[in-house]
């Protein structure tokens, strides 16, 4: 079996490696290095690796290795986006840096649960032939990786890999136990591929193609995806082209950044695929649909050919940055180089067909009309070309550079120029048609209607011109449009750069347009766009100056939750303080409890906060979320528990129990109290009043404590009299050990709690709380309830947070799985079950509610792009005061749940 | 033996004698307008450098040669591109991104560092005023370099060091005697210090956090400097006034040399008759371009301009007052012009004050772990609503020309406030029909209407003394001046893109011409000595301004700047025409049309209420 390896090397900063990559892997590189700046002699590289096999069938690895003086290293491999990865500790050596003919080497440690043993050498040396070409000097790379452990020895995995100078892999080989070929993977970089590797892939399926439907006053913008993480967020750097492959895609870029391409099918928003260029993308890419390929240029000097689903195919290198957006003309994809060039390639393997120097540089997107394809340059011509031989058919001198993309339609090619003047032409001719002069910059492509032309100018002005004769018709000095605008049917839809986007009727005459900040988010702060909208798969695409996309549109179906405001920890009065946990409600207001133990107080309307107390003499930091009951604040920090007076903040009495994972419980004047002590786990029931201790009890877990009536329920299944403490009832576990809080049925009749035998062979059972007897036991294959976190009941169901990151809903009658929700990214924190739906975030930042009953999405916010994952604790959504409060990686974010999420 | 027997006589053909002459009355033509128009500036421009000590003479020559390597590198910025890796900054160009080949960042650096050192080392013997403005301007912008980009302790304390030493060195230096090479010495190496350690930091800060922070430093550094070379190039629109009225009194002097009265009346009926229907031909094609209606507006508000010109005269010159010619009136404008700029620009110096000293108090923010403050102090608030203001600001500052014009006159000043009345006038009705302001819907846009009314003005002139038989010589000399300079005032092409055919990018011979030029004449100003600011320091100070400008014209020029080159290729040396030039010629028109009615050899007597006038 033949494959191709698509390779796409991307160098990640150092400091990225920490703050970016999986927990596991930081923790990983963190042990290794200690900290970015001992990795002078260390990068750390991701290799995305995008395998095509014969059937067409498309799979993705992302490596993580490490090149350093001992060679290059292997991290972590992880399969699809969101995949679970491997961890090697210690990293395993794939290359040594000293490779010789004869050279053997080995490494082991741990991969993953298994252990893994690598036996490597190099075989020999000498001349290859493949599909690449023959190279003179390679090396013969053998390995085998055998993993053992968890009881059972896995067959050993060997590879035969061949290395040549100046190209690197060109060929890799993965043998079966025998030591035959099991499949050859042709290694094509974006440095060297086959020429023919591009020809035979078969084109990518398509959706159908769909205009953009409906009143537009219905309509709503409404964030879509992002392009790089919030807060670090730089502008997009062209504007968001719709892919119709299925699943359909959205294209788009933001500087410093990779072609992300976003689903726009079924997991909308979501990355599908990225591919890695060496610089910027300022030209929108072009898509033929004929072969389903997507070409675009790069400030690396190249242009790159994809195939749909992001596979590299070939690569043209030019003399200087590529910003035209290409376009294909038969065989023949023209595009133009800042280098003063226009070419002309081979659509299948990037050939050169022929180039033709201009005088300029070429920034300009050319057009393809009447079989002559119209480019400018910042010569200040436009040139009518021969797509097949790249021959001169005609040449227009314009006043100024060319630099906007050529509009054309109906026969006519429609030039702005930096002159301020817009041009008509005839494309087959190049005879002028009309010329309009404007005196202002004209940078950005004309829209064309049926009897208008419109242009946006560098002053921020919109202006329209009779298409016919080219006679100013209206202008709009607005002064902050963006360009290029955008006509749909009969409405004309303008981006501005305060991140509105304005709808005209063609006359000029304003209708209600839309306000990008309903669809922005309070960390990146501002929307602005820079650039204008986009058509396609029914709806309208802009992207912002911080690197998202935003769509327009009918309504999708889902709710949306808006966020409000973002309180940074490195503000004030946080000041670094991060806050912990949960927020909890005070008198309509947010408590939260910050890492220092200082106690804080947020206006949940505007996010304003303050300090108010502090739990004095507390070592160590918050360990569980705070409860307020009445006027007294329960916060446990380090190993007491702390009850403050509020709202002056004077401590009331404190209760050196031991530390506490898991909130207190306030029954009546009773405080349950669940800590680790140096004889166990304790429960202690203290006084509300004077922190006297009640009664005390040892459990031999610590999952968690409820209250129902005078009676005390915990994980592991136990129950205690209130008032004495006296055990009720205590279930056999069977040597399991407790996971997470217990729920109680809503009749109170059903106790339900989770547990595990170790790792994560854990289950959910319903247990009769009146006597302990096992109702139902639900197996959940391979993964346990959250430890950290609790079982809720509501309706029929039993909601269990896992510690994969899944949330389920089991019947509580029966205890058989009712939905399964798999989140695309790693969850972070709790779960809250509110107004009949399950809260939660997602390690990117996004807020998701599903409805308990269905498992179905009923609301999310924008997500954020953040990687939190060093900052998933046990911190949870909190509704307070109509506002969902959340602690999000370094801040805190208010969202306005709206009327049509089953509220709060 | 007769005198006359020992001159010898050949004759000679007479093709080849009309040739022979054709030849030297063209290279006589040619040399004379050599001489005139570039020699005659040239000469007393050449800085000497012969008369300093070795060491300083030697240094003034590798500031002389890095300028003209620096020049020389305008032209291979194609091939930098080419051969280094492009890096974008943040926040480039929409479309196009704003990418520099990788080499120039340490060599946009050397250069700085170096313009640097001769600024401080020329800056350090000048007056009180002059020191403490260039010291002020470097310990902002390296702050606010070093700040931003050396963020190590150890790397943070030998670049704050050394940037605090220089003040230090200041005081230490300022009764010392005058030592100009080992100061400049001493100074490059605290501003090498000071850039140099934290551009390695920087570079090593942006491999570990992959945002390339120096690049977002290295525009910004460039960019501050900016503001310095728009003086420069706005002062040029005043030479190009200048060099409109020489290029067209030698023009139209041609005439007088080479041919008859007859001609003359000939020449000038013709070029009349052409640029009248130029002008009507370019009316007709605005009107189908746009609509009646609005070119109606346009030209009415244009008409104000001529207008205004004759009501200033009128003002100004009733009050008596010194004897108005083109040469006082060149003369006066050229002085007044510097501070006229300074003025003009001051609210953009104060936007950049408050940005700079906001940004210095946001680092101070950061540095002190306090955190991003957002907006430190509101000053992009008020650097915002003082941007906004610029507009106003102008419009005051035309108003407030008007007013001193007409007090100037009461003085008797009568040349520069003609000059100052004219050109506030012009640039009050050009602000006031700016788009969006009270008066838009009279705004013009182009060249076009202008030129109209002065062309139909002077026509109107000439067929007015034509037909009441008063066209004398010296009128029809005159009124050829003024339509010669009409002409020449539509020729602003050469001023943006001389040279684009040949060199394939905009304007970069033009900038180059323009260094070259300027280093070769700013000996006027070089040569001089004065106790406030000594010969070496003025030397000093203009290597390190026109390296400063070398530095942001190649960061310009190899980014594919296309706005930047517009701007020092023509745009700022055109806005500079249009403020400071434009109002000089139409006082010349006002001068020379007087300086007409006026002629002795016409019907009319001299109003004995008007200055004298002469051409």
């Amino acid at each position: 079996m033949i494959s191709t390896e698509s390779q796409n090397l991307a160098m990640i900063p150092d400091l990225r490696s920490f703050t970016e990559s999986r927990q596991a892997l930081s923790d990983e590189l963190e042990k290794l290095y200690g900290s970015p700046e001992n990795m002078d002699e260390a990068q750390v590289m991701e290799a995305r690796r995008r395998t095509l096999k014969e059937s067409g069938e498309a799979s993705e690895t992302t490596d993580t290795l490490i090149l350093e003086p001992r060679g290059l290293l292997l991290l972590g491999s992880r399969e699809g986006e969101a995949g679970t990865g491997v961890l090697f500790d210690r990293p395993a050596v794939l290359l040594p840096a000293d490779l010789e003919p004869g050279k053997r080497w080995s490494s082991e440690g741990k991969a993953g649960s298994l252990h893994y043993q690598l036996d490597g050498r190099v075989a020999g040396a000498g001349a290859f032939e493949s599909d690449l070409g023959t190279f003179d000097d390679c090396l013969f790379v053998q390995a085998r990786i055998t993993f053992s452990g968890s009881g059972s020895q896995h067959d050993p995995v060997g590879y035969k890999d061949t290395y040549c100078a100046g190209v690197g892999l060109v060929e890799s080989r993965e043998l079966d136990g025998s030591g035959d070929t099991a499949e050859r993977g042709v290694v094509v970089s974006t440095d060297l591929a086959p020429a023919e590797h591009a020809a035979g892939l078969p084109p990518a399926p398509l959706t159908p193609r769909e205009d953009v439907a409906g009143d537009p006053a219905s309509w709503r913008l409404a964030h879509f995806g992002r392009l790089r993480p919030s807060g670090e967020a730089t502008a997009s750097t062209f504007p968001p082209t719709y892919v119709r492959t299925d699943p359909p895609v959205v294209l788009a870029a933001a500087e410093e950044g990779d072609l992300v391409a976003l689903d726009a099918g079924k997991g909308p928003g979501r990355v599908r695929w990225r591919f890695h260029p060496d610089g910027n993308i300022y030209g929108p890419p072009a898509f033929d649909a004929r072969t389903g390929r997507i070409y675009f240029g790069a400030t690396d000097k190249k242009l790159y050919a994809l195939d749909a689903r992001g596979l590299f195919l070939w690569a043209f290198t030019t003399g200087d940055n590529v910003a035209s957006r290409p376009v294909v003309a038969g065989d023949t994809i023209v595009f133009g180089g800042e280098n003063r060039n226009v070419y002309g390639l081979d659509t299948d393997t990037g050939e050169e067909h022929w180039r033709v120097r201009t005088g300029g540089p070429v920034v300009s997107s050319p057009a393809f009309e009447d079989g002559v394809v119209v480019i400018g340059s910042d010569d200040g011509a436009v040139y009518g070309l021969d797509p097949s031989t790249g021959d001169q058919r005609w040449q227009y001198l314009a006043k100024g550079p060319v630099e906007a993309p050529i509009t054309t339609e109906g026969g006519v090619a429609y030039v702005a120029s930096r002159s301020g003047e817009l041009t008509a032409l005839e494309a087959r001719t190049g005879k002028e048609i009309w010329t309009s002069p404007q005196g202002k910059i004209l940078r950005t492509a004309p829209a064309v209607a049926d009897r208008e032309v419109f242009v946006v100018d560098d002053d921020y002005d919109l202006l329209a011109f009779d298409r016919q004769t080219g006679r100013k018709r209206w202008e709009n000095p607005n002064g902050s449009y963006v360009g290029p605008p955008l006509v749909v049917g009969d409405e004309l839809m303008v981006a501005r750069d305060d991140g509105h986007i304005e709808r005209l009727d063609l006359a000029g005459k304003h209708a209600e347009g839309w306000d990008g900040a309903a669809a922005g988010n309070p960390i990146d702060g501002d929307q602005a766009f820079s650039i204008g909208p986009t058509a396609g798969g029914g709806a309208l695409w802009a992207a912002t100056d911080k690197a998202a996309v935003l769509r327009l549109g009918p309504e999708t179906g889902q709710a949306h939750i808006e966020p409000k405001w973002a309180d940074a920890f490195s503000d004030l009065p946080f000041f670094g303080d991060a806050p912990q946990y949960t927020a909890t409600g005070y008198r309509g207001e947010a408590l939260l409890l910050g890492a220092g133990n200082n106690a804080y107080l947020l206006d949940v309307g505007s996010g304003e906060a303050r300090r108010f107390a502090r739990l004095n003499g507390a070592s160590g930091s918050p360990s569980a979320e705070p409860v307020v009951a009445e006027d007294t604040l329960l916060a446990a920090s380090g190993n007491a528990l702390y009850a403050v007076q509020l709202p002056d903040g004077d401590e009331l009495w404190r209760f050196d129990g031991g530390s506490g994972l898991r909130p207190p419980v306030v029954a009546g004047q009773s405080v349950l109290w669940l800590s680790a002590t140096g004889d166990g786990t304790a429960l202690s029931a203290l006084d509300l009043n004077s922190g006297e201790v009640l009664w005390k009890a040892f459990l031999p877990g610590a999952g968690g404590v409820t209250v129902r009536g005078k009676t005390a329920y915990t994980n592991p299944a136990s129950a205690f009299d209130l008032d004495t403490g006296k055990p009720l009832w205590r279930a056999e576990n069977g040597g399991r050990q407790a996971k997470g809080g217990p729920a109680l049925s809503a009749s109170g009749d059903v106790l339900f709690v989770g547990s595990g035998a170790g790792g994560r062979s854990g289950t959910v059972t319903a247990l009769d709380a009146g006597s302990g007897e096992e109702i139902w036991r639900a197996e959940l294959d391979g993964d346990a309830v959250n430890p950290a976190d609790r079982l809720w009941t509501i309706g029929d169901v039993v909601i269990a947070p896992l510690l994969s990151g899944d949330v389920v809903a089991l019947d509580a009658a029966t205890g058989e799985e009712v939905w399964r929700y798999t989140p695309p990214v790693p969850r972070l924190g709790n779960v809250t079950v509110h107004g009949g739906d399950v809260w939660f975030a997602l390690q990117d930042g996004e807020v998701l509610a599903l409805a308990a009953e269905s498992g179905e999405t009923v609301a999310r916010s924008n997500d954020y792009s953040l990687n939190l994952n060093g900052t998933s604790v046990a911190q949870r959504p909190a509704f307070i005061g109509g506002t969902l409060v959340l602690g999000v990686g370094t801040y805190v974010l208010g969202f306005e749940v709206s009327g049509e999420v089953d509220g709060p | 033996m007769s005198r006359l027997r020992r001159v010898s006589v050949t004759r000679t053909p007479p093709a080849r004698d009309a040739a022979m002459s054709l030849g030297r009355s063209t290279f006589g033509t040619f040399s004379d307008a050599m001489s005139k128009l570039v020699v005659d500036d040239l000469r007393p421009g050449v800085v000497h450098v012969g008369d300093l000590p070795r060491l300083t003479r030697t240094l003034a020559w590798l500031g002389f040669i890095l300028v003209f390597a620096g020049v020389g590198m305008l032209f291979f910025s194609e091939p930098l591109r080419e051969t280094f890796p492009l890096l974008p900054m943040l926040g480039g160009t929409t479309g196009r991104g704003e990418l520099v080949p990788f080499v120039l960042i340490p060599v946009t650096i050397f250069i700085l560092s170096v313009a640097w050192g001769f600024m401080l080392a020329g800056a350090i013997r000048a007056r009180l005023i002059v020191r403490l403005a260039v010291l002020l301007l470097y310990l902002v912008v390296a702050g606010v370099w070093t700040a931003g980009t050396a963020t190590s302790i150890p790397v943070a304390l030998v670049s704050w060091s050394a940037l605090l030493f220089v003040p230090v060195f200041f005081f230490l230096r300022r009764k010392a005697k005058a030592a100009p090479a080992p100061e400049f010495g001493v100074l490059l190496i605290l501003v090498s210090l000071t850039f140099g350690v934290s551009q390695i930091y920087a570079i090593q800060a942006w491999r570990a956090s992959g945002v390339p922070g120096v690049l977002a430093n290295v525009p910004t550094l460039l960019y501050t400097f900016d503001m310095l070379v728009i003086p420069l190039m706005l002062f040029i629109g005043v030479d190009i006034a200048e060099f409109v009225n020489k290029t067209a009194s030698w023009t139209s002097g041609l005439t007088d040399a080479w041919a008859g009265r007859r001609v003359l009346y000939a020449v000038l009926f013709l070029l009349l008759g052409w640029r009248l229907v130029s002008v009507v031909l370019e009316t007709v094609e605005r009107v189908g371009k746009s609509s009646p209606a609005d070119q109606a507006a346009a030209y009415a508000g244009a008409l104000v301009i001529p207008l205004s010109v004759g009501a200033v005269w009128w003002l100004v010159s009733r009050h008596g007052g010194d004897l108005v010619t083109v040469e006082t009136l060149l003369d006066v404008a050229k002085r007044v012009a510097m501070p006229l700029i300074a003025i003009y620009l001051g609210l953009q110096g104060v936007e950049i004050a408050v940005i700079l000293i906001g940004g210095l108090i946001g680092l101070l923010f950061v540095g002190l772990g306090f955190g991003g403050p957002g907006d430190p102090g509101g000053a992009l608030e008020i650097a915002g609503q003082l941007i906004a203001q610029d507009a106003n600001w102008q419009t005051l500052l035309a108003a407030l020309a008007i007013v001193a014009a007409l007090l100037l006159a009461r003085r008797g000043r009568t040349t520069l406030a003609l000059y100052l009345g004219i050109l506030g006038a012009n640039d009050l009705w050009i602000g006031l029909t700016e788009p969006g302001r009270p008066l838009g819907y009279f705004g013009w846009s182009g060249l076009e209407p202008v030129d109209f009314w002065w062309v139909v003005i002077f026509a109107a002139v000439a067929v007015y003394w034509l037909a009441r038989a008063r066209l004398t010589e010296d009128r029809a000399r005159r009124l050829l001046l003024l339509v010669v300079i009409t002409l020449l005032m539509r020729q602003t092409g050469f001023i943006e893109d001389p040279f684009s055919p040949v060199l394939g990018f905009t304007g970069v011979g033009m900038i180059a011409l323009g260094l070259i030029w300027d280093a070769l004449t700013i000996g006027f100003w070089a040569n001089e000595d004065s106790q406030g600011l000594p010969r070496v320091s003025r030397i000093w100070l203009y290597l390190g301004y026109i390296l400063f400008s070398i530095a942001v014209l190649n960061w310009s020029v190899a980014s594919h700047d296309i706005l930047q080159v517009d701007f020092f290729t023509g745009q700022a040396a055109l806005g500079g025409f249009g403020i400071f030039g434009k109002p000089l010629i139409y006082a010349i028109f006002a001068v020379t049309l007087a300086g007409a009615a006026t002629d002795v050899t016409g019907a009319e007597e001299p109003d004995l209420d008007t200055p004298h006038t002469a051409t």
